[in-house]
């Protein structure tokens, strides 16, 4: 065997030694050394001083101040750890639910955190130093807005306001969608709805990570684009990144087939999923259709999604009323304003809920709620905690004696068991970061969270970062030790041993207040969240299934987009046909044309006009009806049976108004709205009345279509439940609604856009839409062949915008079942506590002839009181609360008695089942069994 | 001086420091202690006991002149200080006064 080198043992001496003896020691062992070495030789020797090194280190040597405590310590901290595992397993019940409680309230709460933590990094990511605004337009006296902004805008702010530091436009595709053809001269096609066109510089306020691509030459060309690494990936395969795609070349159909090109591939980037900008392919500016890029620095309409990144002392308020100054003056003749928004970049996914905005958008207060039900969630399971301890504290109550006898002060047993809680919150923790991993797929699929490579991250400035994270599970552990942990500490700390070890009952009564407090507190949470759960489900239930004044089931809707319409020659002449045709396939039941669709969102393309009522004798005197603009639809004579739309006053479109063009002028129908709103009632009074349908033209020139109302119809909701009645008017097909038309003085060729065909659906759905989607796609072929159609089902289209109520009324029953189920996991623990207390006591009542329902009531009568007593505290909460959140609907239910009792005889219910579960038992119980061990 | 203890081995190293007055240092201690007393030293159990007491106040110590021996290493010498003197006095006298008050028929065995 080698024996250890002197430099060996005596680094490891320098290691351990107190600086200020390591020379003169080490410098002896040298001394001994070289002795020995003459002595015994050198290999004993250099084994000898292995051996005085080791022997050197002690406490003295190695120069602890202190040297008895640290051992001390180490010993003691070892022992309360023992202590700790033994009496969970000598309560394995509590301990069970302990844990099991305080794992799931950290499940949810690390779940929640990850989800608002992205929710709020919306487009936080560089080089957004929040200074970045959207610029968006809102018609003054109506509610009509729109995300888009004047093209020409931008442009013209930057030349004019030096406080416009760059601009950069999003031109959004039309929404029938973008139509690739990833191989030219293949078959295959794909429509993206997500494509728009971008300026040069999208890049300086977008930061998309660029995957492959030159930077300096992305968008600079015309006929360029970029795609996203998902489309690549779909057109090119899962190896995508293998192949040299930069300068494949596409084809695209953007706006009508005139608009077929080829583009070039000039970058692929990285989609950013906390963004509401997700584009999946990006075309350069410069490849627009001629007529549009033409238009782009001009102020005709919104069309062109702006940011403006702005010096950063800019004084926001002031900039956006100059704005709208320069909106008045320059834009429509001054008769229509305009007023602006700027909404901050990383604010826009929460307060932007345009129709036409990229995407949906998100309520902050769905953050705030959230939040609030972490907070209510991890509440409940600390007062489990909490309960628990204190109820387990008379069998601990011997140890803190023989601990306090034997010298313990209360710091250090306080100590004890705040350690105790440190580990059960620590395992607590463990074990929740395991069930929210597993939970995380599931909330997944439903949408509520992001997917990434490890999920279990907070985002901060955009992106997800671990260590935020780690911190976060950490403070929660420390603080839930502290919050949990501090109150049975300071109890048990507080016994005197005498007392305790004398085995005197120790008085339990204010504890006991304490415990019904705390679970009072539970229950009116429970509570709370249960009338919640039953008010956002009711209201959810009411708005899908309201009555919306219209009939949008097994409605297919076929349209295109309107600039495409117009591009081509006698639209209405092939519409005709294309409708007849229609009309006969097989399963189509009725067909209707119109310029809109009610219940259509964006796109849903309603004209705007002014209706003014005319002065007999005195025409030159203006009476505005309906302060601002009102929506109107061009209809066919067919469209208020097909829709289900009943006339309330005066008469339809008959069949001689669009057979005689000389009357087709002159009508016009409104409705319920409309008339209210300008002071008609009653409604039938305002048939007859004469009206100007009047439209201003860009250059302020106005004109004026003098028509008749000849018959008021029944409100329908054109948008969404949670918005008011819209007052809208109702134009013949054949006539116009909308400006440009007036002045040609031709048929307004958007009056067909859209075709809404009554299919009554059979027993095999899917084969049906199949089959008579491939018909339609024949017929449209041989009609318009120039256009491309979408087309969808009313139902679903309408339905889809109540995603976030769905959202909250799914987020609210998943974590009030959570929270019922901790509340019920504390009571059932507690109250099986108690009731082993009294196990004798229920021996001894059943041999002195106790019913089986006398115990029964006796056992639980308390614990109803205190649900009772709870459910009564939440009512006027909740009531508030229902009241506040249902205030943002336009039609809303009305709050009735059941509301509340309902679910809380329900949580009633939960409770008592939970309770008797032991009552019963001990109620069963033999009374020899318990009464015999004495 | 009632809270004086000094250990059988203090008592010894202290003694052997005053025996070699200027070259008391740990090797000198070590093997002095071993010669007169025939018995091994480990080298750990000197150096806690010379540190144990220096922190008592028993002893005092300081760093000689490096010297080429050793690695060029200083050596530490210790020297008892008055309290050392006065407690190693206060240890003789009491053991002198139990001699003295043994009786003579104490050890008387046979």
């Amino acid at each position: 065997m080698i024996a250890p080198k002197p430099q060996w043992s005596l680094r490891l001496l320098r290691w351990y030694c107190h600086p200020d003896f390591e020379e003169d020691i080490s410098g002896d062992l040298e001394e001994l050394f070289q002795q020995r070495q003459q002595q015994v030789g050198q290999y004993k020797a250099r084994w000898l001083l292995l051996r005085d090194v080791l022997v050197l280190c002690r406490p003295e040597i190695i120069g602890l101040p202190h040297f008895t405590y640290p051992t001390n310590h180490t010993a003691m901290f070892r022992n309360y750890f023992i202590l700790t595992w033994r009496s969970l397993k000598k309560s394995r019940l509590y301990a069970f639910i302990n844990i099991l409680s305080l794992a799931i309230a950290m499940a949810v709460v690390i779940l929640i955190a990850v989800f608002v933590s992205y929710d709020l990094s919306f487009d936080e990511y560089p080089p957004n130093d929040g200074h970045i605004y959207r610029h968006t337009v809102e018609l003054v006296g109506s509610d009509w807005n729109s995300a888009k902004s004047f093209p020409g805008l931008g442009p013209y702010l930057l030349d004019h306001y030096g406080q416009v530091e760059d601009f950069t436009r999003i031109y959004a595709t039309p929404e029938t969608g973008s139509i690739v053809t990833p191989f030219p001269g293949q078959a295959k096609k794909f429509i993206e709805r997500q494509a728009y066109y971008a300026d040069v510089n999208v890049f300086d306020f977008f930061s998309l990570p660029l995957l492959q691509g030159n930077p300096d030459r992305l968008l600079n060309e015309s006929n360029q684009v970029m795609l996203s690494a998902t489309l690549a990936e779909k057109y090119f395969g899962a190896d995508w990144r293998d192949k040299n795609l930069l300068g494949h070349t596409l084809q695209l159909t953007n706006f009508g087939n005139k608009d077929t090109k080829l583009y070039t591939l000039s970058g692929i980037f990285q989609k950013r999923p906390n963004s509401h900008f997700r584009p999946d392919m990006i075309l350069s500016m410069s490849s627009l259709p001629k007529e549009r890029w033409d238009a782009l620095d001009q102020f005709n309409w919104v069309e062109a999604f702006t940011y403006l990144q702005l010096q950063p002392d800019t004084d926001v308020l002031l900039f956006k009323n100059a704005i709208d100054s320069l909106l008045h003056e320059i834009t429509w003749g001054k008769s229509w304003l305009f007023d602006c928004k700027l909404q901050k970049l990383s604010d826009i996914h929460h307060i932007s809920h345009y129709r036409d905005d990229m995407e949906a958008g998100a309520d902050i207060r769905l953050n705030y709620f959230l939040i609030g039900v972490a907070i209510f969630i991890m509440i409940c399971a600390w007062v489990n905690f909490v309960n628990m301890s204190i109820a387990k504290s008379l069998k601990r109550a011997k140890e803190v004696g023989v601990r306090k006898t034997l010298g313990a002060n209360r710091g250090s047993i306080v100590l004890q068991f705040l350690l105790e809680g440190f580990w059960l919150n620590l395992l607590s923790g463990l074990l929740a970061i395991m069930i929210a991993l597993l939970s995380f797929p599931l909330l997944d699929h439903h949408g509520m969270m992001i997917h990434t490579s490890w999920p279990l991250q907070l985002w901060v400035y955009g992106a997800p970062q671990l260590l935020p994270f780690v911190l976060f599970m950490a403070g929660m552990i420390l603080t839930g030790t502290l919050i949990s942990g501090m109150y049975p500490a300071l109890v048990l700390s507080s016994y005197r041993p005498i007392s305790v070890l004398r085995g005197l009952q120790i008085v339990q009564r204010g504890r006991l207040g304490l415990r019904h407090s705390l679970l009072t507190v539970q229950f009116v949470i429970s509570a709370l969240l249960m009338i919640g759960i039953f008010a956002a489900t009711s209201q959810l239930n009411y708005m899908l299934n309201k009555d919306l004044g219209f009939e949008k089931e097994q409605k297919l809707v076929i349209s295109t987009a309107v600039n495409d319409i117009n591009s081509v020659d006698n639209y209405l002449l092939h519409a005709q046909n294309l409708k007849k045709e229609l009309q006969h396939i097989q399963g189509v039941k009725a067909i209707s044309t119109a310029s809109s669709v009610p219940g259509l969102l964006p796109g849903g393309d309603l004209i705007l006009c002014r209706i003014e009522k005319v002065q007999l004798g005195d025409p030159t005197l203006e009476d505005i009806f309906n302060e601002g603009p009102t929506p109107g639809m061009v209809v066919d004579a067919g469209f208020f049976d097909f829709y289900d739309i009943e006339l309330v006053a005066g008469r339809g479109f008959s069949p001689e108004t669009f057979n005689d063009a000389k009357l087709t002028n002159q009508h016009l129908l409104v409705n319920e709205q409309f008339a209210v709103l300008n002071g008609f009632d009653p409604v039938e009074s305002i048939v007859g009345t004469m009206v100007y349908v009047q439209q201003n033209k860009e250059d302020g020139e106005v004109f004026r279509e003098p028509r008749e109302i000849i018959g008021v119809v029944e409100n329908h909701h054109q948008y969404s439940v949670k918005e008011a009645f819209q007052p809208m008017v109702f134009s013949p097909e054949g006539t116009t609604l909308s400006a440009i038309h007036f002045d040609k003085k031709i048929p307004h060729a958007g009056s067909m856009r859209y075709f809404s065909l009554s299919i009554p659906l059979g027993e095999n759905p899917n084969q049906q839409i199949k089959h008579l989607i491939n018909e339609v796609e024949t017929l449209w072929q041989q009609h318009l062949p120039e256009l491309a159609f979408e087309y969808f089902f009313l139902d679903e289209a309408f339905n889809r915008q109540y995603e976030i109520e769905i959202r909250i009324s799914k987020i609210f029953s998943v974590f009030g079942a959570l929270s019922i189920f901790i509340s019920c996991l504390g009571l059932f623990g507690l109250s099986s506590y108690l009731i082993q207390q009294r196990t004798k006591e229920i021996g001894i009542r059943k041999v002195l002839g106790a019913s089986l329902q006398h115990l029964f009531s006796l056992l639980s009568t308390n614990y109803i009181k205190l649900v009772a007593i709870s459910s009564l505290m939440a009512i006027p909460i909740a009531w508030w609360g229902i009241h506040q959140w249902l205030d943002n609907y336009a039609f809303r239910i009305e709050l009735q008695w059941w509301f509340f009792a309902l679910p809380l005889l329900a949580l009633l219910l939960i409770a008592l089942c939970t309770i008797s579960f032991r009552v019963i038992s001990a109620a069963t119980a033999n009374p020899v069994d318990s009464l015999r061990y004495e | 001086m009632n809270k004086i203890s000094l250990g059988e081995f203090e008592e010894i190293v202290l003694l052997t420091v005053a025996v070699l007055y200027d070259e008391a240092y740990g090797v000198a201690i070590k093997a002095e202690i071993e010669q007169r007393l025939d018995r091994k030293v480990s080298v750990g159990a000197l150096q806690a006991a010379l540190h144990r007491m220096e922190d008592k106040g028993l002893l005092n110590s300081w760093l000689g002149e490096a010297t080429q021996v050793r690695g060029g290493k200083r050596k530490r010498y210790f020297r008892v200080t008055p309290y050392g003197q006065s407690v190693l006095a206060y240890v003789r006298e009491t053991r002198n006064q139990l001699w003295d008050a043994i009786p003579n028929i104490a050890f008387k065995f046979s």
